[in-house]
Order: structure tokens, then C-alpha cells, then sequence
């Protein structure tokens, strides 16, 4: 995939884009090129982070260097983070992540990487998701909803997302705020959101948690309803309070889209490669594919986003037990 | 406007020199990844997305369009030539395509394989045209519970790969659905059959297994024949295309194969591995005799169903906004770059696009046929290289196109691995179609049994009280009961006969 990322970068610099803030190459980091890791496969999500910010780099001038993308796929991302954790002090070796789904990857691939010793650059974005329900369904709120949940655990068919991802957390933190056990939970896992879109769309599903990038067609058209929305701000154009509104902003958790670094960087370097992403967030080239994907920005560099990650650890280690993965 | 006047004003659109270009460098550079190992339509899209910034979307549209039917008939040229199949719905044209090529009848098996795709895009296309939202409407209503029923009947349909023992067909099949458990268990997060190897975690990639049972066990194959005198060499012999027999032989599988693509394709969860397997095994046991050693009907079906299947997926794609297969999520997004947001409200927000997206289908599919028709005598040249060297190359192709894929060397190992077991099977006289068959159609129709009882709360009564469900059960039941009693009454007659 090296020629790939190769000729992408070229693509994209042929073509030309608005020329963001730029304080163009020069001293010290970068001086040689980059490799960005994707953990997944081409055309993912992984995948499209890790080429909007190749794309970014080049294409709004902020360094010369040649950055490339590798894709290391498989076990939930953690064959490639195994691969990542070996090149230690390297600073040219970046890879991105999103916090809750790689920490849950790596609690159901009973991985032996840590994610918190390697050292965090930057948080760059959140993907805002929806609990939503079919058009004629009878709830009509996220009160009804849980309810429903409480009485019968089982007659309520979540969908949305693998088992250990995001959504299957939010659901099992809802349910545990209802005092039902997560284990109790009827939750239907898919390999994607078309999947669990298909089981909602059919009725077979009562309720379902997917990103509002994925569900906003739908919703617009008034096929599915949104009950709330996690994140503690409003989405526009979606017709739900936000889980914090309702007081359950606890209940969920909000993965962030990040990049890290091997361990045994110096703090000198870690701030180069920083200040580097920082100024790669604030061009045009990044704004676009912040819009394209349906991302909001989330900047949280440094210690900000180890905090992030050593807390979502934390949480996401328990809500997976009482799920009975990870054994 | 009517679904004509659309059309019309979508070719309008389409119908342009510069669109015209464009699509016909879709679909060669579309056959070209299609053919080199390793590179899928999806992956190529990927790469030429960023001249999205650079073409109106038409343009770009029509390329991708190219691009895709280009890639699918591209791999399909290297599962007839070279036993290679560069994706899983490839697979059951391999199991006919290669002999036939072997028999010196590549010729033929290209053609009905292009016309075939061509017949069926066109059929597929025209029927999206005219039915989509009603097609999505039914698509958009079924459950697990027909999924699964489905997948049954697939499973019954499989007796005719068994060859001439059951119990090796069976023990075949048996060890492909248990290849086909590897992996964490997407149900339950269990890892089954892993052995704590963290790269089977996701399961056994199906390609490269694919490509180790038959590209690589014929390799070992002709490498162990090497004492009994030289193979004979292939003879392209009489004409390259096809012969009138062959046309009388293929257009009842190209019509067949789209019945079953396109409306499975457009299911959203039907992709186009069920149906080029159903293809092949319905054409198997409609002419049993001729198959295993290169019959035309078994290219001609399967590859009309792949190419329905993928028109079919833009179905959930357009109505639904739903991708099916990895090559529409690039589809998806390219709509989204163009701020289009492919959705039950497309057809009403952007018909230009839309009918000029369907319109450059059409031109698709005859860039397709007018680019692969003339190029088929220069892969028949393939064969005349001499087996020893064809053999080494194939090895290599097979090589390369396993580790670009996934770009793992466990992936390569995994191929020379099933080689080895393709070698022994061969030699044991173990058919190998009902392995691969079980390897990729078991863990889908598992998952689908398994999301029906979930979804039923554990009864297992909704697979016979959905009544679409119910239908397809019994159509499943009279295939499998069906030939017995056929045969019984055979047997009552036979005495008759013979007084």
C-alpha cells in the first residue's frame, strides 16, 4: 500500500486545494517521511483518517516530506498496534485510532498491549451517534424506551455495530443505569452500519446505536426516529435531546478519533509531533474531510487525550466484564 | 417525468465524447486491476477518488461505473486462464472456467463469460430502472428468518457438487464449515478454533484459501507428474470465441444466473457469493454430465449471476443508502464528496443524477464488451506457453495476488497450506468445490440463524410463520425430497419396462 498512499498524496497534490494556515518546511521535525498506520483496512474508517491526514500534510503545505500509509488490518486493530508498539523512539511513525472501539479490540483480541504506554499526540475528532428507533415504533422518548427495557430485558433487540463497540457500551451502560445486567441484554451485533440498518428498517430490531453520519438519510426521510443523541451537544438537523440533557450522560461512551506514537518519545519530540498535527487540523485539507466524513472536531492534545484514554480504559475494562467478553 | 423521460434525460447527460472517454478508461483500467492480482475495484476507486476534485460528478461517475463492470469481468479473466480467483464470487467460475481452458476452449469460456456479464448487466439494469423503489421496498422487508431460508436452500442445492460418493462430498463440505467457524465468534466474542493465534481471529481469509485450492494444488499437482510424460499441451483448436452450440448452451444460464443475482444482489444483505454458487449448482444439476470437465453452462451462469448481483447492489445503495459490497461504500463515498446523500429521498432530491448514474451503466456495460471481445484472442495466447513455465507463473501470480490482498505473509502461508490439502484431496479423488462452498456460505448462514432466534427470543417457530420464510423452506424441501421420489418411482417403473 506504500505505492497507494504514493500515489493518492500525488493525486491530491496534482489536483491542488485552498492553501490553508502554513508555516511551511523547514526547521527541525519533520526532516524525513513519515508513516502513518492505519489498523485496519483500505477504505475504512481507520483507512480515511489516516489518508486525510497524509492528504492534509502534503496537500496544505505543511511539510515537504513524503508521509505514507500502511495498512496493517485485522483482530480489531491489534495485529497492526502489536506491529506499531516495536518501533520505540521513533517519531516518524505515527498511527491512528479511536479510543473506545481500539481499547475494546484490545480487550476482545486479549491483547498485550497497553495503549496507554504509548505516547498520546492528539484527540482530532468525535463521531457523534443516535439511539434511534423504527418510524412506528411506540416509544416516545428514550424513557419509553428504557422502560420497556426494565420490564422485559430481553423483549427490547438492540442492534448497532460489533459486540464490544461503542454503541453495544452504550447500551449496556443504559441498562445498568435501569438495574437490568448487561449480561440480560438482547443486543444483535453486525459487522457494519448498512447490517444493523437493514435489521431496523426491516422491524426486526426494536432500537438501535449507529453514528449520525450513517442514520441521517434515514432519519431525514423519516424511515427511523431519533431518541437522543450522546455527546453533550445537539446535532443539527437530528430531533433528540442529548444523553446529558437526560441526565445519562454517563451512560455512554463518546469514542475519540485519535494518533499516537511508539513509547520512549522525549517530551521535545512528542511537542513537535503535536504542534505538527495541530497545524495539519487547522488547514482547509482537514476541515474538508472533517465535513466529507461527518466528524466534529475534538482537539484534545497530549496529556488531555492520555487522560481520555486511561479513564475510557478503565470504564470500557468493566462494562466489557459485565458483558462476559474479553475471557 | 416518467421513468422513460428520466432515462432519456439522464443519457442526455451521460452521452457525452468526454464522458464517452472517461468510461471507456474506466472499464480498462477497471479490466487491468481486475486482471493483475491484488488491486480490487474497490481499492482503484479508492485511489481515484481525489479526481472527484477535478471531474463534474457525472464524469467521475461514469469512470466508476467503467471501473467497476471492468474489474469484475477482469477477475474473472484470471480465474478461467490461470485457475486464480481474485474474489470469492469468482470462485464456482473457476471450478468450470479452467478446464475448459485446459481443453483449449479459453476462447469460448472468455466470451460466454463477457456476453454473459454483458446480457446480464443489461437485463439487471433495465429492471432497476423500471422497479427500484418497489424492489427496495420488498429488499427492505426482509428478516433474518429469510436470510437463513435462503442459505438452506443454497445448502440443498449443493448435492449436485458432491461428485460420485457422498461420503467424500460430504466429509468435503463438513470441512469446510468447520474451516468456516474459525475466528472470534461474532455473536458471542468467542474465539473458536483459533488456538490463541491472533491472526485467525478474523477467520481464515477465503481468497487466498481459494486460490491455494486450486491455483496452488494444480501447480503441485503438474509439478508431481512430472515421471509420467509430459501434459499434454493445450490445443486451441477451430474458432476462438464461440461456436453456435455454445450460444445455444449459454443463453439459458445467462437468463438463469441473472434470476438468481439481481435479486439477491439487491437484498441488503445479499452480496454476490450466494448466488454464483446457486448459479453453479443449479447449471450442475441441470446438465450433471458434462461438469467438472469444462462446461460452458458452468461459466455461463455464474458469471451472469455476479454481474446481476452487482448491478442488484445498487439498489440498497440508491434507495437505501445502504452499501452492500466494499466497492459500493467507495461508491457511497464518492456521492458524499459530492454532498449527495444516497437515501429513500435521492430519486426525488437528485434525479439528474441519479438516472445519469443509471444511464452510465448502460454505457458501462457495452465499453465493457466492446473493450473485452477483441482482447480475448490475446489472453487464449497464454496458453500456448509451455506447461512448465505456465506453472511457475502461476505460482508467482497466485503469490503476489494472496499477499497484496491482505498484505500479510500468513495469508500466503494459508494458501500454500490449503495447496497442499487441494494436492492430497485431488489425489484422494475428494471433490473440493463443496469445501470452499461450505467455507463461505456456513458462517453466513449461521450468523442469519442466529440473528433470527435472538430477534425471536429463542423460537424457533418464526422460520415457518414468516411466510416468505416458510416459502423458500418449502421450495428447499421439494429439491432435496423431490429427486428421491422421482427415483423411487423410477425404480417401480424399471421392472415394468423390462417385462
Amino acid at each position: 500500500m506504500r505505492i497507494t498512499a504514493a500515489v493518492v498524496a500525488l493525486a491530491v497534490t496534482v489536483t491542488g486545494c485552498a492553501v490553508g494556515e502554513s508555516t511551511g518546511p523547514g526547521d527541525g521535525y519533520p526532516s524525513k517521511a513519515l508513516t502513518i498506520m492505519a489498523p485496519g483496512s483500505p477504505g475504512g474508517g481507520w483507512d480515511t483518517r489516516a489518508r486525510g491526514i497524509a492528504g492534509a500534510l502534503s496537500q496544505c503545505d505543511i511539510t515537504d516530506v513524503k508521509s505514507t500509509v500502511v495498512n496493517v488490518p485485522g483482530a480489531g486493530g491489534t495485529i497492526g498496534l502489536a506491529q506499531f508498539a516495536k518501533s520505540k523512539g521513533d517519531p516518524y511513525q505515527l498511527m491512528v485510532m479511536d479510543s473506545a472501539t481500539m481499547l475494546g479490540g484490545i480487550v476482545n483480541n486479549h491483547s498485550p498491549v497497553d495503549l496507554t504506554t504509548l505516547t498520546p499526540i492528539a484527540g482530532l475528532s468525535k463521531g457523534p451517534s443516535a439511539i434511534v428507533v423504527p418510524k412506528g415504533a411506540p416509544y416516545k422518548d428514550l424513557k419509553a424506551l428504557l422502560a420497556a427495557l426494565r420490564k422485559d430485558p430481553h423483549g427490547v433487540k438492540w442492534t448497532g455495530g460489533s459486540l464490544g463497540a461503542p454503541g453495544h457500551m452504550t447500551v449496556a451502560g443504559l441498562a445498568k443505569g435501569e438495574g437490568v445486567d448487561p449480561k440480560d441484554i438482547n443486543f444483535v451485533p453486525t459487522a457494519g452500519g448498512g447490517e444493523s440498518m437493514n435489521l431496523l428498517l426491516s422491524g426486526a430490531a426494536t432500537a438501535g446505536v449507529d453514528t449520525v453520519a450513517e442514520l441521517r438519510a434515514q432519519l431525514r426521510a423519516g424511515e427511523l426516529r431519533a431518541l437522543a443523541v450522546d455527546g453533550d451537544q445537539r446535532i443539527e438537523g437530528v430531533d433528540a435531546p442529548t444523553l446529558k440533557e437526560l441526565g445519562l450522560a454517563d451512560k455512554s461512551i463518546a469514542t475519540m478519533a485519535g494518533v499516537l506514537a511508539p513509547a520512549g518519545l522525549s517530551e521535545e519530540q512528542q511537542q513537535d509531533v503535536i504542534s505538527m498535527i495541530d497545524k495539519m487540523r487547522r488547514t482547509t485539507c482537514w476541515q474538508q474531510v472533517l465535513k466529507q466524513n461527518n466528524w466534529v472536531d475534538a482537539w484534545t492534545p497530549g496529556e488531555a487525550f492520555e487522560q481520555v484514554l486511561t479513564q475510557q480504559r478503565g470504564q470500557i475494562t468493566t462494562i466489557l466484564g459485565e458483558l462476559g467478553l474479553g475471557k | 417525468m416518467s421513468v422513460l423521460a428520466n432515462l432519456l434525460d439522464g443519457f442526455s447527460h451521460a452521452l457525452s465524447l468526454q464522458n464517452l472517454l472517461l468510461g471507456l478508461l474506466g472499464v480498462t483500467v477497471g479490466t487491468l486491476v481486475g486482471v493483475l492480482p491484488g488491486l480490487g475495484p474497490a481499492t482503484t476507486i479508492a485511489l481515484l477518488l481525489p479526481l472527484t476534485l477535478v471531474f463534474d460528478p457525472i464524469g467521475a461517475f461514469v469512470m466508476f461505473a467503467g471501473i467497476y463492470y471492468g474489474g469484475m469481468y477482469g477477475g474473472s479473466t484470471t480465474a478461467i486462464l490461470l485457475n486464480i480467483p481474485g474474489e470469492t464470487a469468482s470462485i464456482p467460475t473457476t471450478l468450470e472456467g479452467y478446464p475448459m481452458a485446459r481443453r483449449g476452449r479459453a476462447g469460448a469460456a472468455l466470451a460466454t463469460a463477457a456476453i454473459g456479464s454483458f446480457v446480464a448487466g443489461t437485463i439487471s439494469t433495465v429492471v432497476i430502472t423500471f422497479l427500484a423503489p418497489g424492489m427496495s421496498a420488498i429488499a427492505k422487508s426482509i428478516q433474518p428468518a429469510e436470510y437463513f431460508s435462503i442459505m438452506v436452500l443454497a445448502f440443498v442445492t449443493v448435492t449436485s457438487l458432491m461428485g460420485d460418493s457422498v461420503v467424500r462430498g460430504m466429509s468435503s463440505l463438513f470441512l469446510g464449515l468447520a474451516i468456516g467457524l474459525v475466528g472470534i465468534d461474532q455473536m458471542t466474542g468467542q474465539p473458536r478454533l483459533a488456538f490463541g493465534v491472533p491472526e485467525l481471529y478474523e477467520g481464515l481469509p477465503v481468497v487466498a484459501l481459494a486460490v491455494g485450492l486450486f491455483a496452488v494444488a494444480e501447480a503441485v499437482s503438474t509439478a508431481a507428474q512430472r515421471h509420467q510424460g509430459t501434459p499434454p499441451k493445450v490445443e486451441v483448436s477451430g474458432r476462438v470465441g464461440m461456436s453456435r452450440d455454445d450460444w445455444r448452451r449459454s443463453w439459458k444460464p445467462w437468463l438463469r444466473g441473472t434470476a438468481f443475482g439481481l435479486p439477491i444482489g439487491s437484498l441488503p444483505a445479499g452480496g454476490a457469493e450466494l448466488p454464483t454458487f446457486l448459479s453453479y449448482n443449479v447449471e450442475k444439476r441441470l446438465n450433471p454430465d458434462e461438469f467438472g470437465k469444462g462446461a460452458i453452462e458452468g461459466v455461463a451462469g455464474p458469471e451472469a449471476a455476479n454481474n446481476a448481483a452487482f448491478s442488484g447492489v445498487l439498489v440498497p445503495l440508491l434507495t437505501l443508502g445502504i452499501p452492500t459490497s466494499a466497492t459500493a461504500s467507495m461508491l457511497l463515498i464518492a456521492f458524499q464528496i459530492y454532498n449527495v446523500q444516497p437515501g429513500p429521498q435521492l430519486f426525488d432530491q437528485q434525479p439528474t443524477l441519479v438516472w445519469t448514474l443509471i444511464a452510465s451503466l448502460y454505457i458501462g456495460n457495452v465499453m465493457l464488451l466492446v473493450l473485452n471481445l477483441p482482447l480475448i484472442r490475446l489472453w487464449v495466447k497464454l496458453l500456448s506457453v509451455p506447461a512448465a513455465l505456465l506453472t511457475a507463473a502461476i505460482l508467482t501470480f497466485a503469490t503476489l495476488g494472496v499477499y497484496a490482498t491482505g498484505q500479510s505473509v500468513f495469508e500466503i502461508l494459508v494458501a500454500y497450506g490449503f495447496g497442499l490439502v487441494g494436492f492430497v484431496m485431488r489425489r484422494a479423488r475428494y471433490p473440493v468445490a463443496p469445501l470452499i462452498l461450505g467455507a463461505v456460505l456456513g458462517p453466513l448462514m449461521e450468523v442469519q440463524f442466529r440473528r433470527a432466534l435472538a430477534f425471536s427470543e429463542g423460537d424457533p417457530s418464526v422460520f415457518f410463520t414468516r411466510p416468505v420464510s416458510l416459502a423458500i423452506l418449502v421450495v428447499a424441501a421439494a429439491c432435496l425430497a423431490g429427486p428421491v421420489i422421482l427415483r423411487r418411482k423410477g425404480r417401480i417403473a424399471l421392472p415394468e419396462a423390462i417385462d
